[in-house]
């Protein structure tokens, strides 16, 4: 247990939840839906990467990473145009349609791969050694490309001319309608990207930190998710990105302190979340907006 | 004497008269007598057990309804209090040796507690914060009873003793039909009447507009947090009689998957009836126990996809749900006018 190694090992694997968290929080912000089956798309795309780049197809594993968050990202959007967009303005049912496809996908894939734990290689091997800490090639991997997505994502909602429409629409929906914006195209594009999001993290997570595959895994990462957003403000994306950091270095410091603290993690996220929403009830980033 | 005796008689006949004029009233009355004349057929013992089991699931789903149909706030970690009545039950018994006859009200009152604590923060603030966070709970108590290992035994599940461990096991089976219907038909009576008070529309005005029943002087909070207390100690109940009549408090009790039953049982029969809810339940759970387990073997892993699939279904096409739908028709051959249509129109 040492200083260097939960600072490290902290911020990577708050960032990669950030990640996750960020899908949700994006959603969420444009296009209020509550998606709840935001974990299965994490599952999801551990799996097709696992099938694309190990199992059946033998594609190259970088190549798999590419290729794996895309395919779930059309699934993600078949789901949104088949089932959710009939009832976009009824929250109660979107929270149950969402839940309902996150237990049949994860019945799906129970049946397909059984319950068994696949053990899954890392994209890269080796590590680099910081001070007296080891760290694998494949976890700086992971911060890597979560830091530029969360650039990418940042400079597109800042810069380009979609990502305004996007803060727009965030907004107002019936304001943007009247802009001449195509809301319908941007909430398409927005789940696509949500889910593309929840893909790349749930192969990072599971190529460099867990190591094996099974149908449940999304259910813990997807409740440090849910913290991370509630922590951050519902619909901040900045919000998202720093209660994943905080989060990250939480889940460290309490499996690395505390005897048995692999079990109480989701119990300290849950008492922080209980502990902020007492004192800042939007969030640490989010706005408290009356809305009528 | 003799007149008061008669009077008394003409206005109870009267009554039950125009109280039974109305046919789905009557259509109760039949299934409440039909369901005490059960074990009367002599059944299949497997069948009469699911059946047990059912109602007890009855509960539960009436209990989620109470909460999410009426009040607006879905549990999507129902299965949290569900689990800590069979696990409360057990670890009574297995460290202090206590009947599970006492452990229901103990187990109560800690609902009472752990309701307290979950909803002070997320039901006080706007926003679905509550739905969101519901999902972690159960997980929560899972790690800790994974956590305490040596007294929960872990995955392997707990013991739990029988209500009734002086009879043989088939008059225990009846004995058991008999009380979860004892305890259904009374908790059925006490949430349908909160669901139908003055209460009952506080939670709906809740569930409908929360800025405007603020601004009418309702404490939204308040009423929010008695639902939730309700709901999650007829849940608590329910998971008190489910352990003894399986024997058994296991982990799965605290799953994401068990904590959905309930919604696809209240969705099948329709949301904010109470009566949909426990009808739902009855029917699909013994879909589940026994038709597709003894009848038509389907494997286990299909069944959650089986019913799953039906329920994205009828939230897009049938919001109203099917034993809702049946009774609106029954209720319109009396000459009431419908509400489906009305209340779900948008």
């Amino acid at each position: 247990m040492l200083i260097e190694s939960v600072l490290i090992q902290g911020l990577i694997s708050g960032v990669t939840y950030a990640l996750l968290a960020c899908g949700f929080t994006l959603v969420y912000g444009v296009t209020r839906i509550l998606n709840l089956a935001h974990g299965t798309f994490y599952m999801l795309g551990a799996y097709v990467f696992y099938v694309l780049g190990f199992g059946y197809v033998g594609l190259h594993p970088a190549a798999a990473l590419i290729v794996a968050p895309l395919i779930v990202g059309l699934i993600g959007v078949v789901c949104y145009i088949l089932c959710l967009r009939p009832i976009i303005d009824d929250y109660f049912g979107i929270m149950v349609v969402t839940v309902a496809l996150a237990l049949i996908f994860q019945q799906l894939t129970l049946i397909a791969f059984g319950p068994q734990l696949i053990p899954v290689a890392s994209i890269i091997s080796g590590s680099l050694v910081i001070g007296r800490t080891g760290v694998t090639y494949s976890r700086i991997l992971s911060l890597l490309i979560s830091i530029t997505v969360f650039f990418g994502l940042w400079f597109f909602t800042i810069k380009s001319k979609t990502g305004t429409a996007l803060r727009a629409l965030s907004q107002d929906r019936e304001i943007t309608m009247l802009m001449g914006i195509n809301v319908k195209k941007l909430y398409v594009f927005t789940i696509f990207l949500s889910t593309l999001f929840a893909a790349l993290a749930g192969i990072l997570i599971i190529s460099s930190v867990t190591r094996q595959l099974t149908p449940t895994i999304w259910l813990a990462p997807l409740s440090l998710a849910f913290s991370i957003v509630v922590l951050g403000g519902l619909g901040s994306i900045k919000g998202s990105f720093f209660g994943g950091i905080i989060l990250g270095y939480v889940e460290n410091i309490v499996v690395s302190i505390m005897p048995g603290g692999g079990y109480l993690v989701d119990l300290v996220a849950m008492i922080m979340v209980m502990a902020i929403l007492l004192i800042r009830p939007a969030g640490i980033f989010g706005k408290y907006v009356e809305r009528v | 004497m003799e007149i008061k005796f008669n009077t008394l008689g003409s206005i109870l006949k009267g009554s039950m008269k125009t109280w039974l004029v109305t046919p789905h009233r009557l259509l109760a009355l039949v299934i409440i007598t039909f369901s005490f004349l059960v074990p009367s057929i002599k059944l299949d013992i497997t069948l009469l057990r699911s059946i047990t089991l059912a109602s007890i699931s009855a509960i539960f789903a009436a209990s989620w309804d109470l909460l999410a149909g009426y009040c607006g706030q879905p549990n999507f970690g129902h299965a949290l209090t569900f689990g800590l009545g069979a696990y409360g039950t057990a670890l009574l018994y297995n460290l202090l040796g206590l009947s599970p006859w006492i452990a229901i009200p103990v187990n109560l009152l800690i609902a009472c507690v752990i309701s307290v604590i979950i909803g002070f923060p997320f039901l006080r603030v706007r926003g679905p914060y509550f739905s969101l966070m519901s999902m972690v709970f159960p997980q929560i108590a899972t790690s800790i009873i994974l956590l305490f290992k040596d007294v929960t035994r872990g995955d392997r599940g707990l013991p739990c003793p029988t209500f009734f461990p002086f009879l043989t096991i088939t008059e225990r089976r009846i004995a058991e039909y008999y009380m979860a219907l004892l305890f259904l038909l009374v908790s059925g009576i006490i949430m349908y009447k909160i669901a139908n008070s003055l209460r009952g529309r506080i939670f709906i005005s809740i569930l409908d507009d929360e800025l405007a029943s603020q601004s009418c002087g309702i404490n939204i909070t308040k009423y929010k947090m008695q639902a939730l207390i309700v709901s999650n100690c007829f849940a608590c109940l329910a998971g008190s009689l489910y352990a003894p009549i399986v024997n058994l408090a296991s982990l799965w009790t605290f799953s994401l998957t068990f904590s959905f039953y309930p919604v696809i049982w209240t969705v099948f029969g329709g949301v904010q009836t109470i009566y949909g809810a426990i009808m739902g339940a009855v029917i699909l759970e013994t879909l589940d126990r026994y038709i597709l387990n003894v009848v038509v073997p389907v494997p286990q892993e299909w069944h959650m996809v089986i019913f799953s699939i039906p329920i994205v279904i009828f939230i897009i096409k049938w919001r109203f749900g099917l034993v809702r739908l049946i009774v609106e028709k029954i209720k319109n051959i009396s000459g009431k006018t419908s509400v489906v249509k009305e209340s779900h129109g948008g």
